[in-house]
C-alpha cells in the first residue's frame, strides 16, 4: 500500500462534496451575468430613453398631425362656402335693384347666362315683390314665363327678403341628388327675389379636389347627418345617413341642441380625434362648420399617414435601441471575458490543486484581487503540501501496525477454526498451533512439551531437524533450569532469553549443536494451577522478542490448553459412551431371552391344557369305535344262520352296513382330531418354525376355532357368537403360521375374556360377539379382531403392549401376550398392531401384515 | 396556443396567396361589352370603345393582360341586339357593359345574376329594370342618359332658333323603344295651348327612314326630334340628310348629329358616361354588389348648335342661342 493509493481516496473525500454543488450551479456562467448585467442595464437606459422619446414624439407629432388635419378641415369647408358663395355671386347678377326694370327677354338672357356660368344652377326663378314667380329658366324643363306661382308665403321668399340671402334645406330629387334651393333678395326697397336651385353633386368637384395627404379625403354631411358630398359620388347618390358614425354624432351634438338650416353657426369650431371610417379603418378626423348652412366639412386620412411621422420616429428609437444593445452586448462580452478568463484560470488551478496535484501553482498576472487571489491560493497549496507529507509517513505506520494485527488475527482465527473443526484431532491442533505460534512469534522453530514425570516429552513440533527431534526423544529436556525448555515449567511463568550464550544457567551445550539456537521463549501449559507442558520457540539469532510476540504466543499457549482439555474430555465422553452402549447391548439380551422363555410358557401351558383335554376322550373314541366296526362283523357272522325272511335279512344288512361305515368315518376322524393334537403338541415344542406363504384366511379361521376350543375347554359354560368377514381376495403372505397363529390366539381369548367379563357384569343381557375380518390392501393384508367386551381403559390403553403389564389376577397372566404379539408383528414381520377402543363398548386390534414382510424382517436382522 | 396561432397565420398566407395569385393571376376577368346602339363602323362607336378601354386601363384593367373583352355590335338592329345580348350572356362574363335601353332590357331578361352595368338608359325606374335610383337592389345598375321629361324642352330650344316649328315629330323605331309611341300620346293630351303639338314618327324599319321624313317635311311648321333611340342614334348621318333634303329643322339628344350635319343638339356628353360607367364595372370586378351602387344621372348637359345647317335652312342663331350653347360648329 503506497502513501498515493492512501491518499487519494482522502482527497476523493475532501474533493467530491465541493466539487457537485458548483457543477450544479455553474448553470449560468459568470461572463454571462456580467454580460446580462451590463447589457441590461444599457438596455434599461436606452428603454427608459426610448419609451419617453417616443412618448414627447408621439404626443408632439400627434398634436401637429391633429392641427394639420383641422386646419385642413377649416380649409376644405371654406372652399366648400366658397363653392356656396361663387353659387350666391352668380345669383348676384340678378339681384340688382334696377334688374325688375329690364325687359323680360333680357331677364330670360340673363338667367340663360347665368346657367351657363353656373353649372350646377339646374334651374333659376325670378319671383317679383309680391312673391309670384315672374320668370323660370330650366336645363331640363320648359322655361316658363309669368307662370305667376304664389311664393310670397314660402321661405324662399321671406327668409330672403328678411336675410338677404337664403340657403334652403338640403333635398333630394327622386331620392337621389342632393340639391340646395339659394334664395337671393334684389337690392333696393321691396325686392323680388331670385331662387336658383342647384345640383350638389357638384360640390364633388370641389371635394375631390381638397387633397388631404395621400389617402385623405374630405366630405360634407348636412346638420342632419346626410351624406351631401364624397370622393366616392355614389356614397351621397345612395342615401348615405352618417348621424350614427361616432365622430359626425359627437360634432353634430352639440350642446346647443340640433343645428338647423339658417341658424346660429355651429358651436364647435373645429375638433379631431382617431375615429373608425366606414370601413372601420382607423382614422385621424376633423371637421369644421359651414355656418351659414349648418354643414359640417370632414377630413379625415388614415392614422398610419397622419401618424407617419410617429411612426418614422418609432422607428428611429428602435433602431437606436437595436444599435444600443448590440454595442452593449459586444461592450459586455469584451468586458466579460476580460474578467473571467483569470477568474477561469484561478478555477482550473484549484481544480488541478483538487485533484491532487499539489506541485502546481497558478501564474495570474492582473495586478489586481484576483492575482493577490491566486498568490493565497498558491500559498494555501504549499502548506496543503507539507502537511500532506507529514501525514504520509504516519499513515505508513500506522498501517504497517495494522497490517501486523490483522495478520496475527487472521492467524488466530485460522487456528481457532482448525481448534474447532478437528477438535478431537489432538494432534493436528498441536501442529497448526506451533507453526503459527513460531510464525507470528518472530521465530524459526519450536515444540510443545508434555510433562512426564521430571522431564518433557515433545508432542508436536515445527521446524525441528529429524536429528533434534531424535535428540529430544532420546533425552528429554528436564525441568531444570538447566535447559531453556524446563525453565517456564518449574518456574510456571514465560521464560524469555535473548542469547543462551549470554544466560550463565544454561548448560545444554549439547543441545546447542543439534538445535543451533541463540534467542529462546517459552510459555508453560497450565490446567488449573498446574504445568502440564510448555510451548517453546527459538532462533538461531540473538535477541528480544517483543512484548507484543510474547504476548501472542501466550495466547498460543492458552489456545492449546484449551485444545488439550477439549481433546482429553471429548475422550472420555467417548469412553463412558461405549461403556452405556454395552450395558445397554447386554441389558436387550437378558430382555429377548426372558420374552421367549415366556412365549414358550404361555403356549406351553395352552397346548398342554387342551392335549390333557382332548387325548383321553379322544382316546375312548378310537378305541371304542374300531372295537364296534368289529363288532358289526361278529354281528354279521351270528345272523348268518338264523333263518331270517329275505326281507328281513336285507334290512339287517342295510343297518350293519351303515353303521359298519359311520364307525368307520369315526375312526377316521378321530385319527384326523388325534393329528391335531399332536401338531399342537408340536407347535409348542418347535417355536418359531419356518417362514412360507400361508392363506391369511384360513390362518384366522383356524385360530378362531381353535381359541374358541381353549376358551371353552377352560370354561364348560363359555359361550360366544362368532363373525366371520373374510376378504376372500386377502390371498396368501409369506409369514411364520406359528407365530401369527399365537397372536391372533392371544388377541381372541383377551377378547373372549373381555366378553366373559362384561356378560358376568351385566347379568346374562348381553350376547358376547366375536368378529374377525380379513381385507385385502394390495401389499398388505389387513386383519382385524374385534369383541364388544369391557373395552380398555385409556390408562391400560397406554401400557397394553409393555411386557409384564397385566390387568388380569395374579396367577392368570403373564403380562407377556400383547408384548409379544407386538413383536412378532412389528419384529418378525415388519407389519403393524393398533388398537381402537372405548370402554364399555367394543376392542377392536387392526393388523396389517406386509405381504412379503418376512424376507424385509430377515434382511434388516442380517445386514 | 402557439401552434393555433401558426394555423391561422398558415391559412391566412395561404388565402392572401390565393387572392394575389387570382389579382395577377393566368386567367383574366372577363367583360361583355354590348354596344348597342353604334356600328362597328361607327366612328362615335369606336370613340366611345376608346374610351371604355382608356378608362378601364387608367384603373387597371388591361384588355389582353387581366382583362378579357367580349364585344358585340348591334348598331340598334332590334334582331342583333337580342342576339348579341344572348351570346355575351352565354360567355357568362364576370360583367357586362351595354349600352342603349332595348339593349339593358334584352339582358335583364336573360340573367339575374351577372352583374350589369348600363351606359345610357332612359328610365329605368319606370321601365321596372331597377327598385330605385339610389338603391338599384338588382343585378344592374348604371348611368342613365336622359329622363323622357326633356322631351319636352327639346321643342322649346328648337324653337328659339326656329320660330315657325309648331309641331315636333318624334323619330323612333317601334322595334326598340316602343315606348315613345304612349308617351307622345300622353303629351299631346296634357299640351298646354299654344304650346308646340307632338306627333309621333315611328320608323318600323330602317327603309321607311326616307318615306317618313319626306312625309314629315310635306307639313310646313315641322321640327324633327331625335330622341334616344339605338336605330336613329346608329344612322343619324342619314336622318341629317334626309332633314336637310327635306328641310326640317331638327335637334338630337347625340352630340354627334350635330357634328355630322344635323341642325342642334342638348344632351349630356355620351363618351363622358362610357368613361363613367368604367368606375362602376371597376368597383364590380372588384367585389361590390351592383344592388348597393346607385343609379347615376348626367350632370351635365350640353348644346351644340351646327351654324352651317341654320344657314342653309336660312336660319339665323339667336343670341339666347349663342349665350347658351357649349359648341357651335361653323
Amino acid at each position: 500500500m503506497t502513501a498515493g493509493a492512501i491518499a487519494s481516496p482522502v482527497l476523493a473525500v475532501t474533493d467530491r462534496n465541493p466539487r457537485a454543488p458548483s457543477r450544479a450551479r455553474r448553470r449560468m456562467p459568470l461572463a454571462l451575468k456580467l454580460g446580462i448585467a451590463l447589457v441590461g442595464l444599457v438596455t434599461l437606459v436606452l428603454l427608459v430613453n426610448g419609451a419617453v422619446n417616443l412618448w414627447l414624439n408621439y404626443e408632439e407629432a400627434k398634436r401637429a398631425a391633429v392641427s394639420v388635419q383641422q386646419e385642413k378641415a377649416q380649409a376644405a369647408a371654406e372652399r366648400v362656402d366658397g363653392f356656396l358663395s361663387d353659387v350666391e355671386n352668380q345669383i348676384g347678377w340678378t339681384t340688382r335693384a334696377e334688374w325688375r326694370r329690364v325687359p323680360l327677354e333680357q331677364q330670360r338672357y340673363d338667367f340663360i347666362r347665368l346657367l351657363r356660368q353656373a353649372p350646377a344652377v339646374t334651374e333659376v326663378s325670378y319671383i317679383d315683390a309680391a312673391g309670384k314667380e315672374q320668370l323660370k329658366v330650366s336645363r331640363l324643363e320648359p322655361d316658363m314665363v309669368g307662370s305667376g306661382k304664389d311664393f310670397s308665403a314660402e321661405p324662399r321668399f321671406k327668409q330672403a327678403v328678411a336675410e338677404k340671402v337664403w340657403f334652403g334645406p338640403v333635398y333630394f330629387r327622386r331620392g337621389s341628388e342632393p340639391y340646395i334651393t339659394v334664395a337671393v333678395a334684389h337690392a333696393g326697397r321691396n325686392p323680388g327675389v331670385t331662387a336658383a336651385e342647384v345640383n350638389l353633386k357638384l360640390v364633388w368637384d370641389v371635394i375631390t379636389a381638397i387633397k388631404v395627404g395621400e389617402k385623405g379625403f374630405a366630405f360634407v354631411v348636412t346638420s342632419a347627418g346626410r351624406l351631401i358630398a364624397h370622393p366616392d359620388l355614389s356614397l351621397v347618390l345612395r342615401d348615405t345617413d352618417l348621424s350614427r358614425v361616432p365622430q359626425v354624432a359627437t360634432a353634430l351634438a352639440p350642446p346647443g341642441g340640433r343645428l338647423s338650416a339658417g341658424a346660429a353657426p355651429v358651436a364647435t369650431s373645429s375638433a379631431s380625434e382617431i375615429a373608425n371610417d366606414l370601413a372601420g379603418n382607423p382614422v385621424l378626423t376633423a371637421h369644421a362648420p359651414i355656418g351659414r348652412v349648418g354643414w359640417l366639412v370632414f377630413v379625415q386620412s388614415p392614422v398610419s399617414e397622419a401618424l407617419a411621422p410617429v411612426y418614422r420616429s418609432l422607428i428611429q428609437t428602435a433602431a437606436l435601441l437595436g444599435l444600443g444593445l448590440f454595442l452593449a452586448t459586444v461592450a459586455g462580452t469584451f468586458l466579460s471575458r476580460r474578467m473571467v478568463v483569470p477568474i477561469r484560470r484561478l478555477q482550473e488551478g484549484a481544480e488541478r490543486l483538487g485533484s491532487g496535484d499539489l506541485s502546481q501553482r497558478i501564474a495570474i498576472r492582473t495586478g489586481d484581487e484576483i492575482e493577490t487571489l491566486a498568490d493565497r491560493f498558491n500559498l494555501m497549496a504549499g502548506r496543503i503540501q507539507e502537511s500532506y507529507e507529514t501525514l504520509e509517513g504516519k499513515v505508513e505506520e500506522r498501517t504497517r501496525e495494522l497490517s501486523e494485527t490483522l495478520q496475527q488475527q487472521t492467524a488466530t482465527a485460522d487456528v481457532l477454526k482448525v481448534i474447532s473443526r478437528s477438535a478431537f484431532d489432538l494432534h493436528t491442533v498441536l501442529d497448526t498451533l506451533i507453526e503459527s505460534a513460531v510464525r507470528l512469534g518472530g521465530a524459526n522453530r519450536g515444540g510443545i512439551h508434555f510433562v512426564d514425570g521430571s522431564v518433557l516429552r515433545l508432542q508436536s513440533h515445527f521446524g525441528f531437524s529429524p536429528e533434534h527431534v531424535e535428540r529430544l526423544r532420546e533425552k528429554p529436556a528436564a525441568i531444570s533450569m538447566d535447559t531453556v525448555t524446563g525453565r517456564p515449567a518449574l518456574l510456571r511463568r514465560a521464560v524469555h532469553v535473548a542469547d543462551v550464550l549470554a544466560d550463565p544457567d544454561f548448560r545444554n551445550s549439547e543441545m546447542m549443536k543439534v538445535g543451533d539456537f541463540r534467542a529462546f521463549l517459552g510459555v508453560p501449559l497450565m490446567r488449573e494451577d498446574t504445568v502440564f507442558g510448555v510451548l517453546g520457540m527459538d532462533r538461531p539469532e540473538p535477541g528480544e522478542f517483543t512484548p507484543r510476540q510474547i504476548e501472542l504466543v501466550q495466547t498460543f499457549a492458552d489456545q492449546a490448553v484449551i485444545a488439550i482439555e477439549n481433546a482429553r474430555l471429548f475422550e472420555q465422553v467417548q469412553a463412558r459412551t461405549a461403556e452405556l452402549q454395552q450395558s445397554l447391548d447386554d441389558l436387550r439380551k437378558a430382555q429377548d431371552r426372558l420374552v421367549q422363555s415366556e412365549k414358550l410358557a404361555s403356549l406351553g401351558q395352552l397346548t398342554a391344557g387342551i392335549a390333557h383335554e382332548i387325548k383321553n376322550p379322544l382316546n375312548f373314541v378310537n378305541n371304542f369305535s374300531s372295537l364296534s366296526a368289529d363288532l358289526i362283523d361278529e354281528l354279521r357272522e351270528v345272523l348268518e344262520p338264523a333263518g331270517l325272511d329275505d326281507k328281513t335279512r336285507d334290512e339287517v344288512d342295510d343297518l350293519t352296513g351303515m353303521l359298519k361305515g359311520n364307525l368307520e368315518k369315526v375312526v377316521q376322524h378321530g385319527k384326523r382330531a388325534d393329528s391335531i393334537v399332536k401338531n399342537m403338541l408340536l407347535h409348542s415344542r418347535e417355536g418359531s418354525g419356518d417362514h412360507r406363504p400361508v392363506d391369511v384366511n384360513a390362518l384366522v379361521e383356524e385360530s378362531m376355532n381353535l381359541a374358541y376350543h381353549g376358551a371353552r375347554a377352560e370354561k364348560p359354560g363359555f359361550n360366544v357368537t362368532l363373525v366371520r368377514e373374510l376378504d376372500p381376495a386377502a390371498g396368501e403372505v409369506d409369514l411364520y403360521p406359528q407365530e401369527i397363529t399365537r397372536v391372533l390366539l392371544n388377541l381372541f381369548s383377551n377378547g373372549f375374556y373381555a366378553a366373559t367379563q362384561r356378560k358376568a357384569a351385566m347379568d346374562g343381557a348381553f350376547e358376547p360377539t366375536m368378529t374377525a375380518a380379513t381385507r385385502n390392501l394390495g401389499d398388505t393384508v389387513e386383519i382385524r379382531i374385534r369383541d364388544n367386551g369391557t373395552g380398555i381403559p385409556d390408562d391400560v390403553k397406554a401400557k397394553m403392549f409393555n411386557p409384564f403389564f397385566t390387568t388380569k389376577p395374579p396367577g392368570e397372566g403373564t403380562g407377556l401376550g400383547l408384548s409379544l404379539s407386538h413383536d412378532i408383528i412389528v419384529k418378525q414381520h415388519c407389519g403393524s398392531i393398533e388398537v381402537a377402543t372405548e370402554p364399555g363398548a367394543f376392542t377392536e386390534f387392526t393388523i396389517v401384515l406386509p405381504r412379503g414382510g418376512v424376507s424385509q424382517a430377515t434382511k434388516k436382522s442380517g445386514s | 396556443m402557439r401552434r393555433r396561432t401558426a394555423l391561422a397565420a398558415l391559412t391566412a398566407t395561404a388565402a392572401l396567396w390565393r387572392d394575389l395569385a387570382r389579382a395577377e393571376g393566368s386567367s383574366p376577368r372577363k367583360l361583355g361589352l354590348l354596344m348597342g346602339g353604334r356600328g362597328e363602323a361607327d366612328p362615335e362607336g369606336q370613340a366611345r370603345l376608346e374610351a371604355v378601354r382608356t378608362a378601364l386601363a387608367e384603373r387597371g384593367w388591361v384588355e389582353g393582360s387581366n382583362l378579357r373583352i367580349d364585344l358585340r355590335w348591334a348598331a340598334g338592329d332590334a334582331g342583333r341586339l337580342q342576339a348579341s345580348a344572348a351570346e355575351i350572356v352565354a360567355l357568362a362574363p364576370d360583367v357586362i357593359l351595354a349600352n342603349s335601353t332595348p339593349a339593358i332590357g334584352a339582358l335583364v331578361r336573360l340573367t339575374k345574376t351577372i352583374p350589369i352595368v348600363f351606359a345610357q338608359i332612359v328610365d329605368p325606374v319606370g321601365l321596372g329594370y331597377v327598385k330605385s335610383l339610389a338603391k338599384p337592389g338588382g343585378n344592374l345598375t348604371g348611368f342613365t342618359f336622359v329622363d323622357l321629361e326633356l322631351i319636352r324642352k327639346w321643342p322649346e330650344i328648337l324653337r328659339e332658333i326656329a320660330p315657325g316649328v309648331t309641331r315636333a315629330a318624334l323619330l323612333f323605331n317601334p322595334a326598340t323603344t316602343p315606348f315613345y309611341a304612349e308617351f307622345v300620346r300622353t303629351l299631346a293630351l296634357s299640351a298646354e295651348p299654344g304650346a308646340t303639338r307632338f306627333v309621333p314618327a315611328p320608323v318600323p324599319q330602317l327603309d321607311d327612314l326616307e318615306g317618313v321624313i319626306a312625309d314629315l317635311g310635306r307639313t310646313s311648321g315641322t321640327g324633327l326630334i331625335i330622341p334616344p333611340n339605338p336605330l336613329i342614334g346608329a344612322n343619324r348621318r342619314r336622318v341629317a340628310e334626309l332633314a336637310m333634303q327635306h328641310r326640317l329643322p331638327s335637334i338630337a339628344v347625340y352630340r354627334e348629329f350635330v357634328t355630322e350635319g344635323g341642325l342642334m343638339s342638348y344632351g349630356p356628353n355620351s363618351i363622358d358616361i362610357f368613361r363613367r360607367s368604367t368606375g362602376y364595372v371597376d368597383r364590380i370586378l372588384r367585389g361590390a354588389d351592383p344592388g348597393d351602387l346607385p343609379v347615376q344621372a348626367p350632370t351635365s348637359y350640353e348644346l351644340l348648335v351646327n351654324a352651317r345647317t341654320a344657314r342653309a335652312l336660312g336660319l339665323t342663331i339667336p343670341q339666347s342661342i349663342l349665350a347658351r350653347a357649349d359648341e357651335v360648329i361653323e
